[in-house]
């Protein structure tokens, strides 16, 4: 698992790659919690995860409701199943929202 | 935290039901099986696809779930288990078995025998099939809610079972993810509306990645019965808060149900509307103020619908059939063997130094030490027995695979033959019971190609057409007996005799028992077959057989009545750890004889004792005695005291022989950790084994079988 962070015009992207599961779902947290803390737009892209279990998923909805102005960005096949498992399709980049309240 | 862990389990539950299932099947084709015993098979076949399921071996999962709707429908008298259908259930539970060990050699991809079989099975069991699994219930459920709904007990509209789930925020640490569950419910029917609940997660910085936030509220439209649906959760019961609710289901059961799992229900309504199962009026009404009555679930449906039997049980969770199966597991502890068997190593270390600590008593003579040393003793023995018990099983696992196993047997010979069991429930040493399936199995098949005439000459011979095998297992003199027995041909003394004369076994002129003929069956490579055939071998088994019972301590011996049957008898000790010794000493050296296997001991009468006058044999209370000297037979060095050599006489007797030891002295009864020896003694005849006493010393065990062996031969000779 790598998470790679990079910042262009005015958002935070942090691209996340390989599994998103209870493994290094701490990991993640620390990571994501080390993100400077600024108000610019944070989109998770997650379009490289090839697993995520409940674990990762927590992490993914926790972090989209603490980061300012968060929204997921791409999506993989993986994630979206999952997504979809759960009833939260909502949350899909295709969607307008940035809440993942539901 | 790995699922992978709970694979080795799974497997060997999905084996054990595999067992229950063909168990089962051989009864009902027998005649023998009852409603539960379908039951039962049902329920085997559904744990096993439920288990699968949450592992997500989908080859098993799939063909598995074909069979249990076959199983599904004989459970609903809409089919009858007949000769051809049990016979294709019982290929499918092989080829389950088949599935299974593809999961167990973490097999990949495809294997294109496996597949052809699979198919060729589904295609069979299609006939059986109906596109519905559950027709009645489906036919019956759909008019139900207007009668229900008009009969005063508000119930929803909805079709669907509604699942709600609050998982424990241990479930990840105990290795299980939420989200397989769900993925399996998927399975069962379609998730059609699905909230996840997040109110429990806290914001980023105050997240326990490892402990789970999330609840589900699950809308599911499925014709499984609550059982399967249940089932589904079987792993993760104690990690999870779970409420199902039926179709139509009254309004007050979903009230009750919000009531229960939140302080606020009205909000967490909102999400069973969200889903699907309720809507907004619905809602409304549910949780308006209730009725004084909160009836419960079941016997508002009772009430209501009491002509609808289909959909009540698929509502009560299998009020009898699933109890059983939970109060067994409660009581049973599945343990690693290999934690066992080193708390027996410890156990027979511990039986070592109360040993030391008593002797070391007695020799200071401290009363009070002695006193304390004893009640250890007995304490130590008692803890001896508990831990040997713990690795004590029944036979009658082993004993019912030969049900299968004689059937498919009888069926390839063209014979009709049955097996009769006695004794399933004696217990032995699990190793033993391990062991001994092989050797036993080539005795009952030999038993079946050799023993068993076929039907024609049986008839001829005044014996009904069906033959019979018996296995009879009981405990005897410190041991367990088993016995294979047939009433079929017997053995043919002077076949036998003829064959061993040939193979240059023994010479024609030489006068041997019966029991001495049968004995050279056992001979390596001694085959008398005239036809041989891919039942019983080629003559490799025989010798196989006597050796891998001998490697158990065990012997065996053959009764045999030409034109009657044979019986095939093995004895074995209970265990191969500890023992129950006599302590007897020759010069220096110390011996151990198995205690169960002593009778008496005597002194040696002053005129045997005299060297000139060995008889080898005394007349004890009227009968003939032999004994042997244990310094001759051990050949050990004369001791030089000659007072005290040859004094006592200890009478042995295993399997219905006696003789007679003679020894310098006698020390009493010992508890004895049995060491095997080293590969180097394997060959030395009369010593089974080794132990080590309380001083320290080196004590023999004998092996008492093997010598009165020699003493009998000596005699007859």
């Amino acid at each position: 698992m790598s998470l790679d962070i990079a910042r262009d015009d005015g958002h935070t992207r942090v691209r996340f790659s390989d599994e998103l599961n209870i493994y290094n779902a701490a990991a993640i947290r620390d990571a994501l919690l080390a993100l400077p803390a600024d108000e610019s737009p944070c989109h998770l892209d997650l379009g490289d995860v090839i697993e995520v279990d409940c674990a990762g998923l927590q992490v993914v909805l926790a972090a989209l409701r603490s980061l300012p102005a968060s929204r997921l960005e791409r999506c993989s096949a993986a994630v979206r199943d999952c997504l979809a498992l759960c009833g939260l399709d909502a949350l899909l980049p295709a969607a307008p929202t940035s809440s993942g309240e539901q | 935290m790995d699922i992978d862990q709970a694979i080795p389990t799974f497997l060997l539950e999905a084996r054990e039901l595999l067992e229950q299932m063909e168990d089962g099947l051989l009864q009902i084709e027998n005649g023998e099986g009852d409603g539960e015993t379908v039951n039962a098979i049902f329920r085997a076949a559904h744990t096993i696809k439920g288990s699968a399921g949450i592992f997500g071996f989908d080859e098993v999962v799939g063909f598995t779930h074909t069979v249990e709707n076959v199983l599904d429908r004989v459970r609903g008298n809409e089919l009858a288990i007949d000769r051809p259908l049990a016979e294709l259930l019982l290929a499918s539970g092989d080829h389950i078995g088949t599935l299974l060990q593809r999961v167990a050699d973490k097999a990949h991809g495809h294997d294109p025998v496996v597949n052809a079989i699979g198919h060729d099975l589904l295609g069979q069991l299609a006939r059986f099939t109906t596109t519905s699994t559950l027709p009645v219930a489906a036919a019956s459920a759909a008019p139900v809610a207007a009668p229900a709904a008009s009969s005063g007990g508000d119930s929803a509209i909805t079709g669907n079972w509604h699942v709600s789930l609050r998982f424990s925020r241990e479930v990840l640490q105990h290795g299980m993810d939420p989200l397989s569950f769900i993925r399996y419910l998927g399975s069962l029917g379609d998730i059609e509306g699905i909230v996840t609940l997040q109110d429990a997660l806290p914001p980023l910085d105050a997240l326990d990645p490892e402990a789970c936030y999330l609840g589900f509220e699950i809308s599911l439209k499925s014709e499984a019965s609550h059982a399967d649906i249940d089932g589904a959760f079987d792993f993760v019961r104690d990690d999870a808060t779970i409420h199902i609710l039926p179709p139509r289901s009254p309004l007050q059961a979903y009230a009750d149900m919000l009531t229960a799992l939140s302080p606020e229900p009205a909000s967490l309504g909102e999400a069973l509307v969200r889903c699907g199962t309720l809507d907004a009026a619905e809602l409304e009404r549910a949780l308006a103020p209730a009725p004084a009555t909160t009836t419960a679930l079941v016997p508002v449906i009772a009430d209501d619908t009491p002509a609808l039997p289909a959909l009540i049980d698929a509502a009560v969770p299998a009020a009898g059939g699933k109890p059983p199966r939970d109060s067994g597991r409660a009581k049973t502890l599945r343990v690693d063997a290999d934690k066992l068997d080193k708390l027996i190593n410890l156990v027979g270390e511990l039986v070592i130094a109360g040993a030391g600590a008593n002797m070391i008593a007695g020799q200071l003579k401290a009363r009070r030490m002695l006193e304390a040393t004893s009640t250890m003793a007995r304490l130590i023995e008692e803890v001896r027995d508990s831990t040997l018990n713990l690795r004590m099983v029944q036979i009658g696992e082993t004993f019912n695979r030969f049900q299968r196993v004689v059937r498919d047997v009888a069926r390839d010979l063209g014979k009709d033959i049955r097996l009769v069991i006695n004794g399933a429930e004696t217990e032995l040493d699990k190793t033993m019971v391990e062991k001994i399936g092989d050797p036993l199995m080539h005795l009952v098949r030999n038993a079946m190609d050799h023993g068993i005439e076929p039907a024609e000459l049986r008839v001829a011979r005044g014996k009904p057409a069906q033959g019979t095998i018996r296995l009879d297992a009981r405990h005897d003199s410190g041991g367990v007996l088993i016995e294979v027995s047939d009433d079929g041909n017997g053995l043919n003394r002077e076949r036998i005799l003829r064959k061993a004369v040939e193979k240059g076994l023994v010479s024609p002129q030489q006068n041997l028992s019966d029991e001495d003929v049968y004995k050279l069956i056992f001979a390596p490579g001694f085959s008398t077959a005239e036809q041989l055939s891919n039942i019983s071998g080629r003559g490799v088994g025989m010798d196989v057989v006597k050796k891998n019972i001998e490697a158990l301590h065990g012997s065996i011996e053959i009764d045999s009545v030409e034109g009657q049957g044979s019986t095939m008898r093995i004895r074995l000790p209970l265990t191969l750890a500890i023992i129950d010794g006599f302590l007897v000493g020759v010069g220096d050296a110390s011996f151990v004889i198995p205690l169960d296997q002593v009778v008496e001991c005597i002194e040696l009468p002053a005129a045997e004792r005299q060297s000139g006058q060995r008889r080898d044999y005394l007349n004890q209370r009227g009968q003939i005695l032999p004994y042997t000297r244990l310094r001759d037979a051990l050949d050990l060095p004369v001791g030089k005291e000659g007072r005290h050599t040859d004094r006592n006489l200890v009478v042995v007797q295993y399997g219905g022989k006696r003789a007679g030891l003679v020894v310098d002295s006698l020390h009493g009864e010992i508890q004895t950790v049995i060491k095997p020896l080293g590969r180097v003694f394997s060959r030395v005849q009369g010593i089974s084994g080794s132990t080590i006493l309380g001083s320290g010393a080196v004590a023999l065990i004998l092996d008492v079988p093997r010598l009165l062996q020699q003493v009998t031969d000596r005699a007859a000779a």
